[in-house]
């Protein structure tokens, strides 16, 4: 009996100093979970400057109720010189009394130094696809000016950046301002047309971001810019407008009326032909929509055919007019085909690609770009 | 010496045998065939595929001759007694080489994704120690560990996709066989890392019961086995196009970190796969493992193979330390499976029919003499 007492004693005595998991354990409040990420170039330095932000967990903790130790703001922003991005996030911790965690980022903004300089952009993108932390899903974007001007600000609306950032794209089919894409389609891009691509843009206003618009890439390097229209112009023409509005004018009795066409509907579909040396890539655009504003001196012919007739007319021109102009961006200041012709002509037309491949950059810029517009305005409002 | 305890079906056979060939090389499958075969990956998995069927097939046939011997027995009266030995060695010596790597391999994965601060050593040497408990016990425990670890292999695989299917580009496929036969041959020959584990059909024949059956079994496993590779190369080219899966280490666990999951709470579920697929290696480890222990054992003549279990670990082990880094870690398996398995999977069985057919001819000349 003394025996089996003894035994018991001795298990529990040596279960629980070989069974205690929790040796290492980093409490939550002690992790600074990132949620942004602004990376610089030190100015006349071979150095980086990355700036993180990571939202104050004891104040997310404690809630509403006040006491307790800590400080109140919602979330901290802090800058530190590095030779890489990787070493920034290391040695941070000579100056934080918080363990980092980038496995939460949900956005990384470029400053606009990083992106016109080609080996420091590759060393960049290297850095976030060796990582192990990060996600794929997080945004990366690129801003005209410093990424930290942007981090360091205070913003009424919503002071965890990277929240903020997560959120306005998820209402990007709202306007088609801006495209899209997550860290995962850029980096698949740059894979694919060896450092070619479109990245988000971001600038920041007083109380408030904004993201509209985007840059464009070109081996590795900042090519140009491109704004609302050129931008909506390079989403019709990819097929990613989901949604969002076309404004053109109709003649009123003095001036113009300006007249928004709400896209919820946009089939596009594609082709190629070839004549004699000439690529003639033909997109077609099928969009349905509803007209949304109009004018009280008109009341009473929106139910009349043929103005419905010339707006859709007028839509179609615009949404041409915007296609011509992001072309003439790719084709003629910026010379790089993000449009994915030669993608297309690569997967479609492979006797096709083959020819033009070995030069196909010279060759793109002679592309002719045809758009075959036809939109359908299908409501309009609850007036005649 | 086979006793009764020692006796499994067929169906059980060939859930083995889709456990041992579905191991580590699903990780980086999809970027081996990518690199060589371009868009046309899914049809060089799909021709290995049948190629594996064909040469599984055909080392059951030959050790359906002699149904009451194993690799060891019968292949020494095929190609003498010296050259037989030598062979069983290398062969033993050849399975213990795939244990060690999927070890380090999934050391390696577990150390960057769960265990970021226990060292090495110790991850690969408690698959090890577990695999050696299992082992120990003979055939019949390991089928059934592999029975009921089945469905927690297949299941997750096939799941975790599901949230993908609007990402997938068809594009990314197209076009079709534009690429040069050499280029597309080498892509198939790359998936043999990724195919190996059907050489237990060697040693495990005289074990089944109902050996009519297990015909009908091979070829369920491996059809299985291509269904299951060309769903994950369909979904990580189809997430992300062949060239960027190419220029990846681990695609499977890319695509599964780029899915986006919107009805679960869960953000990052790579740890989740993670647990899944350390049932993965653990089936592939333990199988490979218990047949390089029954070939040493069967060769030395040993009674039981059980003394032999835990002498083999030190040896595994220091296999699986020996590589550097990540980098040699796969270069040694990769020389491993294009010449060792080429000679076990293709080489090894011609020679073995080539030498009953010879034999048969001269007993039909005695007789007639």
């Amino acid at each position: 009996m003394k025996r089996l007492k003894f035994f018991f004693f001795a298990l529990i005595i040596t279960a629980s100093i070989i069974l205690n998991g929790c040796w290492d354990k980093v409490e939550i409040e002690d992790r600074a979970f990132v949620m942004a990420i602004g990376i610089d170039l030190f100015p006349e330095s071979n150095k980086y400057v990355v700036t993180f932000q990571f939202p104050n967990a004891a104040q997310i903790a404690k809630g509403t109720s006040s006491g307790g130790g800590g400080s109140d703001k919602a979330s901290f922003s802090v800058s530190i010189v590095a030779d890489t991005i990787f070493s920034a996030s290391r040695h941070l911790s000579t100056r934080l009394n918080k363990a980092l965690y980038l496995g939460h980022t949900q956005a990384i903004i470029l400053g606009e130094d990083v992106v016109e300089n080609k080996e420091k952009f590759q060393e960049v993108l290297d850095s976030l696809d060796r990582s192990y932390e990060l996600s794929r899903k997080l945004h990366l974007i690129v801003t005209p000016g410093k990424a930290q001007d942007i981090m360091l600000k205070d913003y009424t609306i919503e002071p965890n950046i990277g929240a903020y950032i997560q959120d306005v794209f998820k209402q990007s089919r709202r306007t088609s301002l801006f495209p899209n894409l997550d860290y995962n389609k850029i980096i698949k891009s740059i894979h694919d047309t060896d450092g070619n691509s479109i990245i988000p843009k971001i600038i920041s206003g007083k109380d408030e971001l904004r993201i509209s618009g985007s840059a464009i890439i070109k081996n590795y390097k900042l090519a140009g810019w491109l704004d609302n229209e050129e931008n909506m112009g390079y989403m019709w023409l990819t097929g990613n407008v989901k949604g969002g509005d076309v404004t053109f004018e109709m003649p009123g009795d003095g001036e113009d009326i300006k007249v928004p066409f709400d896209i919820f509907n946009v089939v596009t579909s594609k082709r190629v032909e070839e004549h004699n040396g000439k690529i003639k890539y033909i997109v077609k655009i099928v969009t349905e929509g509803d007209i949304t504003e109009y004018t009280f001196e008109k009341h009473g012919q929106m139910m009349n055919t043929k103005i419905l007739n010339i707006m859709e007319k007028k839509t179609e021109d615009k949404i041409k007019m915007m296609i011509k102009k992001a072309a003439d961006k790719f084709q003629k200041d910026a010379k790089v085909d993000m449009l994915g012709i030669g993608d297309y002509l690569e997967k479609y037309h492979p006797n096709v690609w083959d020819k033009y491949k070995d030069n196909w950059n010279e060759v793109f810029q002679d592309v002719e770009i045809k758009a075959e517009v036809s939109a359908h305005i299908r409501r309009i409002g609850l007036f005649r | 010496m086979i006793n009764n305890n020692d006796k499994v079906t067929a169906n059980q056979v060939s859930i083995l045998v889709f456990n041992t060939i579905v191991g580590a090389g699903i990780l980086s499958l999809p970027s081996d065939v990518s690199k060589e075969a371009g868009p046309n990956g899914i049809l060089a998995v799909i021709l290995a595929g049948f190629l594996s069927l064909f040469f599984a097939r055909f080392i059951l046939y030959i050790s359906s001759l002699f149904p009451k011997e194993t690799f060891v027995e019968y292949s020494s009266k095929l190609i003498t007694k010296p050259i037989s030995v030598f062979v069983s060695i290398v062969f033993s010596f050849y399975l213990l080489l795939f244990v060690s790597f999927d070890a380090r391999i999934f050391g390696e994965v577990l150390k960057i994704y769960l265990l970021p601060t226990t060292p090495i050593e110790i991850i690969i040497l408690t698959m090890l120690f577990t695999s050696a408990y299992l082992v120990r016990y003979g055939i019949e425990p390991i089928v059934r560990m592999s029975e009921i670890l089945f469905p927690f292999i297949v299941l997750p695989l096939l799941i975790v996709f599901f949230p993908a299917i609007n990402e997938i580009d068809m594009a990314n496929f197209l076009p079709l066989l534009k690429v040069e036969p050499i280029k597309f041959l080498k892509g198939v020959l790359v998936t043999t890392y990724s195919f190996v584990g059907f050489e237990i059909l060697y040693m495990v024949y005289p074990y089944v019961k109902n050996r009519e059956k297990l015909k009908k079994g091979i070829n369920y496993s491996i059809a299985f086995v291509t269904f299951l590779y060309v769903y994950i190369v369909f979904f990580t080219v189809g997430i992300f196009g062949h060239k960027e899966t190419s220029e990846q280490l681990w695609p499977l666990l890319m695509a599964i970190k780029s899915i986006n999951y919107p009805i679960f709470f869960v953000e990052n579920i790579e740890g989740i796969m993670m647990g899944i697929w350390t049932f993965t290696i653990f089936t592939s480890i333990f199988s490979f493992y218990y047949f390089a222990v029954l070939t040493t054992a069967k060769l030395i003549k040993v009674r039981e193979h059980s003394y032999l279990v835990i002498p083999m670990i030190p040896i595994m082990f220091l296999i699986a330390i020996i590589p550097d880094s990540i980098a040699s870690v796969y270069k040694y398996t990769g020389l491993a499976s294009t010449y060792l398995s080429i000679f076990f999977i293709v080489i090894l069985p011609v020679i073995l029919f080539l030498s009953i057919k010879i034999r048969k001819g001269d007993k039909r000349d005695n007789e007639k003499a």
